[in-house]
Order: C-alpha cells, then structure tokens, then sequence
C-alpha cells in the first residue's frame, strides 16, 4: 500500500491545482503535462463523463505516475457484426518508466513472497553468481529487442560506457546501470527468500492466476526472471536431463542457423513478457536460453519442494486465489483507482473490464486476459475442490465454502460452457465410479457423454458447412 | 553527449571539433539541404532551428535538446539513490544478515 502511495504521488502537491475533468478542459491537461498524479486527478468532479485510464509506458523518471495526456473521444459506431454506439469517453494516460517498473513492481512481487512462511531452510550457494549469470542472460534480451524498448525509452542505450567525440570516456548510461543492478538484485533477494521457504511455496502455486506478474513497460515477467536464477542454480548443481538438453539445443542450433533475421517490431499485445517482439539473432538466442532455464527452473523448484505439498492447504489457496480474481475483477470494474492499480500491482496484461456489463450479454473476463480461460481456471478450482474433499475426505470449512460459492459465482459470469459441462461430467464420473466401480460405470458414462458428442459433431459440420 | 547527439541528430560519419568550433568566432554552418530541420531549446527556454548535423551536434553538446525530459536526468538521480540504499543495506547485511531471516 505504501508502495503504490508514494510512487504514485499520493504525497505530491501539484504547482498548479488539477480541475474538473471535463472535455472543455482538454487543452490545459494537455498544456500541463506531467503535472497531476492519478491521485489528483480521479479526486476531480467528472460528472456523467466516462473516464478509462491507460499506462502510457514511454515515460520519463521525472514523469513516473503523472499525466502523460488527455484527450476527449466523441462517441463513435464500432461495426464488427454488432454495430453498437461505443459512448463518448475521457482518456487519460498515466506515464510509467522502463526503470521504475522494475524496480516498483520487482519490488512489490518479491515483498508478496516474503509472506509466504518460511518452512525447511536449504542454503543456495553461490547466490552472487547464479544472480550475475542471470543478469548477463537479461542484458542479452535488453541487446536483443532493441526495437522494442528503443521506442520505449530514451534513454536506451546497450553500451555499458562508450566514447565521446574527443575520446573521453563517457560511463553516464544510467538506464543500463539501473536495468542490470536491478535484475541483479530481484534475482540474489528471490534467491534468499527461496531458500527459506522450501518447505512452503509450492503450496502457494495458486496465486500465480492472480499475480500474473508482467512489467507494465518491458517484455519481461516476474517469473521469467526467479524461474530462469533457479535454472541456472539446477545448471550449476548439474541438476539437468543431459539427452533433453542437448536434443534442444540441436534443435535451436537448426533454427538459428535456418532463422531469417528481420528488425521488426512485433507487437506481443497479450502474450507481452512471454514472446519475442524481434526476429533478430540475438533476441532469437536469448529465448531459446530462457525457455531452457525456465523449464529447469521449474522442474528444479518441483523436485525440491514436492515432498512439503500439503493437499488442503493447495486447495484453500486455490479457493482464495480464484476468489480474488473474481472479486478484484468487480472491484476494478467499478472503481478506476482499483483498475489502474490491479493492473500495475498485479502485472496483467491487459486493464481489467471497466464495465460490470459482460460483453456482447454473454462473457466477463474481470482481470483476466480472457473469460475462456478464467472460466476454464474457475471450473478447475471447483472440480480439484470437489474431488479432493470427497477422495481425500478434506472438509471444507465454513471459510472455504463461502470461496467455493463466490468461485461458482466467477464461472457463471464468465458463461464458459466447455468448461462447466467439463467439470459437471468428470464430478459426475467419478461419483458414479466411486458408486458402482465396474465396467458397465464407463458404458453408462459414456451413454451420458452422447448428448455432448453429437452436439460437437454437430457444430464441427456446420463450421465445414460455412467454409464450404 | 555522443549519445545525445545521435538521439537527436541522427547518426554522422563527422568527428566534430566542438572547441575549434567554439573558439573561432567567424564559423559558419553551412545548411544540409539533406538534414531535416531539428528544433532545439535551452533551459530558459529559447529555441533554435539547427539545418545540419555538425549545427545540431554543436547545440546538442552545449546543452541544447528537443525533449523537456533531458534537462533532469531522472535515472542519474535514481542510480545513484539506489546505490546508496544498497550500500546502507550491504553494511547492515554483513553487521546483522538480516537476509538469512527475511
């Protein structure tokens, strides 16, 4: 909380007092640029005016929280099939920094970890190391998707000291200097909190839907960089699968060699922090590398903690996890502090919806990048709660039934057909696997599955049928 | 301010002489009809329209840019704020290690 407050400017009182939000008041917005925090502006009277607020990820340190620009949009028809009026709307971009995001967010991800009890100590050796190794893979990206950031910011620069036009040294590239010590830094502390916490993090899987730790400026992710300090630690342990590791740098090797080098800039939109933005050579090797330490790096984290996963406390976190999503999703939509600072805090990659109205009347996605998907997680919380309780014979408490109402809740909204039919059947199954355990359970199952089959075969023929 | 200078100018073949240039009071630039016209200002707020590179390189290395951003160097400050926390931190660290029960 203390973090979002002071980096956001909570505490800064403009030179000049913000005024109404009001599209009369578009030019002085606009004259007065990196003046108001976010703070001071949604204190604004907006009327009946419809505010959506943007991250505006080009910005200066100076500028960090502060308004970047302001522009009044008319109301104008979206036609896509469902021509609709898309109301007339006042936009507002908050300025965000390359630099600061690293270090604010970085920051704020790795504190949530230090909640996380400390179970089974294990000491990491060589920490400076493996964190040094690991920023030397990051600076490979920065070099890489030049592209990228090179629109980002303007102060990117790759050459850690370079020469003047007289032939002075110039060692002043304060950008790079932040990028590397920061990353060095969100590795060596992950490494520590990792090591005191063995015992306990697997269990807190769960909260990887709710945190999804994407920067809201680099293409990088949070977990890109604790996974990958943990695949160097299992490369340097020698912890590896020696045939899978060379059948995939040979593969690499006949990708790069065949690779086809174009400076683009491809737009990562969702899949930003995940996927290369560039089709050069090196940014091509750094994914290659990173996908190998990631894989590692989780395989390592599993094998280390496996034996400390405890079954109910996965699933209250589960519960809990899938309850913050939905909740946080309806707190976002109704209040756009909450929005603009889910999205931040919680790295996501797109803003939550800003509407509790489902799209088209049929899905909400919430915080979610997309309903599918938070519809397909719901529906797995529901069915991995079910089965437990009943396999293991795990009561719910009072606390836990009241999450599992508010995660049904979240399925219903996010209207996922495939995925509430999936979970009806497979809880139907096993209770009548369980009832009767014979042959004649699977025949009787798949008798009941028929509906479902002919529905698809169904809908597969028409789609042929419109292609045809 | 070789940096600065291909961020703002544009990439040059010429190593310029700022203090020649500087010390000879009769220097002319001669304009680029290839260089597309840069606008420049100081810290108090004047501006200037600058026709080749060596001009924009000469301005730029005077102080002179086109974004407001320039004249306070956000990361400068950050860097160096950060360093500090970091050598407050390490000396606590070594004294305590505080680390070993974060």
């Amino acid at each position: 909380m203390a973090i979002a407050i002071i980096s956001f400017g909570f505490l800064s009182i403009p030179d000049i007092p913000a005024i109404e939000l009001h599209p009369d008041h578009t030019s002085f917005y606009q004259e007065n640029l990196c003046s108001f925090s976010i703070f001071d502006l949604m204190s604004q009277d907006y009327g009946t005016y419809n505010i959506e607020i943007y991250i505006e990820p080009t910005g200066s340190v100076e500028c960090f929280g502060k308004n970047s620009w302001y522009e009044y949009q008319l109301e104008k028809r979206i036609e896509y099939g469902w021509d609709y009026n898309e109301p007339d709307k006042i936009k507002i971009w908050i300025s965000s920094n390359i630099n600061l995001d690293l270090l604010i967010q970085s920051t704020f991800w790795l504190l949530l970890i230090s909640f996380v009890p400390r179970k089974d100590s294990k000491t990491i050796s060589n920490k400076i190391v493996i964190s040094a190794i690991n920023t030397l893979i990051f600076y490979i990206h920065l070099i890489g998707e030049k592209s990228y950031y090179k629109n980002l910011s303007r102060e990117y620069d790759i050459e850690i000291f370079s020469r003047e036009f007289n032939n002075d040294l110039y060692i002043e590239n304060y950008f790079l200097y932040l990028y590397l010590i920061t990353l060095f830094l969100v590795s060596y502390v992950f490494l520590h909190l990792f090591e005191n916490r063995l015992g306990s993090l697997i269990n807190y899987l769960p909260y990887l839907f709710l945190i999804y730790g994407t920067y809201a400026s680099l293409n990088l992710n949070i977990y890109l960089i604790i996974l990958s300090s943990l695949g160097v630690t299992s490369l340097l342990k020698n912890n590896i699968h020696k045939k899978l590791t060379s059948l995939y740098f040979l593969f690499s090797i006949f990708w790069l060699v065949n690779l086809e080098q174009k400076d683009l800039n491809f737009d990562v939109d969702k899949l930003r922090g995940f996927t290369n933005s560039s089709q050069s050579l090196t940014s091509t090797i750094f994914w290659i590398i990173i996908f190998y330490l990631l894989t590692n790096g989780v395989y390592f984290f599993i094998n280390e903690s496996r034996k400390h996963y405890d079954t109910g406390k996965f699933r209250r976190n589960l519960l809990i996890s899938s309850s913050l999503v939905f909740l946080i999703g309806n707190l976002a939509a109704i209040n756009k502090l909450v929005n603009y600072f889910s999205f931040y805090f919680l790295g996501l990659n797109k803003f939550g919806m800003r509407s509790l109205e489902s799209i088209s009347g049929n899905t909400w996605r919430g915080i979610a990048p997309s309903a599918e998907g938070m519809g397909e997680f719901f529906a797995f919380v529901v069915l991995f709660t079910v089965l437990i309780s009943f396999d293991k014979k795990i009561q719910l408490n009072f606390f836990e039934k009241l999450l599992l109402v508010i995660t049904i809740l979240g399925i219903a909204r996010t209207n996922n057909f495939a995925a509430i039919s999936s979970c009806v059947a497979i809880v139907a199954f096993y209770f009548s696997i369980n009832k009767l355990k014979t042959k004649r359970t699977i025949i009787v199952f798949l008798i009941y599955l028929l509906p479902f089959r002919v529905h698809c075969i169904y809908n597969f023929l028409e789609i042929i049928h419109m292609f045809t | 301010m070789h940096k600065k200078t291909e961020l703002i100018c544009g990439v040059s073949e010429l190593k310029p002489n700022f203090e020649e240039i500087g010390n000879n009071p009769n220097f002319v630039f001669e304009n680029d009809p290839n260089f597309e016209t840069v606008r420049l200002f100081d810290l108090d707020g004047n501006v200037v329209n600058v026709n080749s590179w060596l001009e924009c390189a000469n301005y730029v290395n005077g102080g002179w840019t086109n974004d407001i951003s320039d004249f306070l160097n956000g990361e400068k400050y950050l860097f160096f704020g950060l360093t500090l926390i970091l050598l407050v931190a390490s000396y606590f660290q070594k004294k305590y290690n505080f680390l070993k029960r974060v």
